[in-house]
């Protein structure tokens, strides 16, 4: 099993991050008619969706990568 | 075995990712503009020396903020302590993350107790590293961020004491009912799409983690393998997931919810679980269009949450 069913085109990713951008920033009157991604990102940051510009424009997410040992010992972290 | 592991660390887990692996997916991450910070994390990594110090340098190298979560067994003295410290600072190291709280000083105590964290966070400011003692609770244990405040004394103020409630998964799964009240109706998983975790045997998940051993639910958080494939490959289908959107940015309780009104939903990864095992033929049967249609319409109610706090 995977979550593949849930997978968006890169232009439904695209289309629907706009939707969704678009719904938060007509709050302010911030205009759209730049790309998703030129959004001042204070302003989404106030609704949590801060992320999700970064997500619309298709470049990488703000990632941490965790290298996941295991313990061996009667200690674990 | 600590009782809050989350995880399923044990003794009788050993496995570490081959040091190619290593270094290939460090590599990879370089180019992937938005990693900043690298983290070594188990288990407890410093017992993987030879793995902890290759890590160290090369995300050092390729410009990475560098992390390392341990239980400080390393510190029973301040002069140990430093020796540790000083040597991963050499190599690159920013941050050190301290788990301590009751789980952790029953098995601490077997190489000195407390002092240990102390001793860990006294040398971690001293070499000018970033600081911060991590506690996990029930509503029953006796040690949270007040108390350790108090343990470290003159460093609290050069320390972060972060605390936060057990993921009652995994063997922290018998804890359950002293978990935590409920989550909240809204607010999002920040870790889900934000972070990625790569374990062992290659599998990278969408999010910390926490329920990757698990063989119920591990497929859930699984999205790829960075022994077969480009980590690029994997951030890009993280980014392209509908469901892993939800979860970030409205949240699997909120989601769960919609299927079952009365699911207890006491932490976001515990209803991950749940989401993967009880509610995952109901998830898959209402499909991609629904989530879509669903986070649309929760997006717009938060409009209404956000101006109501």
């Amino acid at each position: 099993m995977n979550l593949d069913n849930f997978l968006l085109t890169p232009e439904e990713a695209t289309n629907l991050a706009n939707d969704l951008i678009q719904q938060q920033a007509y709050k302010f009157g911030v205009s759209l008619s730049e790309p998703a991604f030129v959004v001042p990102i204070d302003i989404l940051a106030i609704y949590d969706v801060a992320v999700l510009v970064v997500v619309a424009a298709i470049v990488a997410v703000a990632a941490a990568v965790e290298y996941w040992v295991w313990c061996f010992t009667q200690v674990s972290c | 075995m600590c009782r809050h592991c989350s995880i399923g660390a044990s003794p009788h887990h050993n496995e570490v990712l081959p040091v190619e692996y290593v270094e290939k997916a460090l590599r990879e991450a370089s180019v992937i503009a938005s990693i900043q910070v690298v983290v070594a994390t188990g288990g407890e990594p410093t017992l993987f020396p030879k793995h902890l110090e290759l890590l160290i340098k090369t995300a050092a190298d390729f410009g990475f903020i560098t992390r390392v979560v341990t239980n400080a067994w390393w510190a029973r003295t301040l002069e140990a302590a430093r020796r540790y410290v000083k040597r991963w600072r050499e190599l690159g190291l920013e941050e050190l993350n301290i788990s301590f709280d009751d789980f952790h000083l029953e098995y601490l105590r077997l190489f000195g107790g407390e002092e240990n964290v102390v001793n860990a966070a006294r040398a971690a400011v001293e070499e000018g590293l970033r600081t911060v003692v991590a506690v996990t609770r029930t509503r029953e244990t006796k040690i949270d961020a007040s108390y350790v405040r108090k343990l470290l004394g003159d460093l609290a103020e050069e320390v972060i004491v972060a605390d936060d409630f057990i993921s009652p998964t995994s063997r922290a799964s018998e804890l359950f009912e002293k978990a935590v009240e409920n989550l909240p109706p809204f607010g999002g998983c920040a870790s889900a799409g934000s972070e990625i975790s790569i374990h062992p045997n290659g599998d990278v998940a969408f999010c910390c983690g926490h329920i990757i051993t698990d063989p119920a639910s591990a497929w859930f958080t699984r999205v790829g393998n960075i022994t077969r494939e480009h980590l690029w490959d994997v951030v890009d289908r993280i980014q392209r997931n509908v469901l892993i959107w939800y979860i970030r940015f409205i949240g699997p309780h909120v989601l769960i919810k919609k299927f079952n009104e009365e699911e207890e939903t006491k932490h976001l990864c515990h209803v991950c679980h749940l989401l993967a095992t009880k509610y995952w033929k109901e998830l898959e049967t209402r499909g991609k269009e629904w989530v879509i249609n669903d986070l649309k319409k929760e997006v717009k109610g938060l409009n209404v949450r956000v101006l109501a706090k």
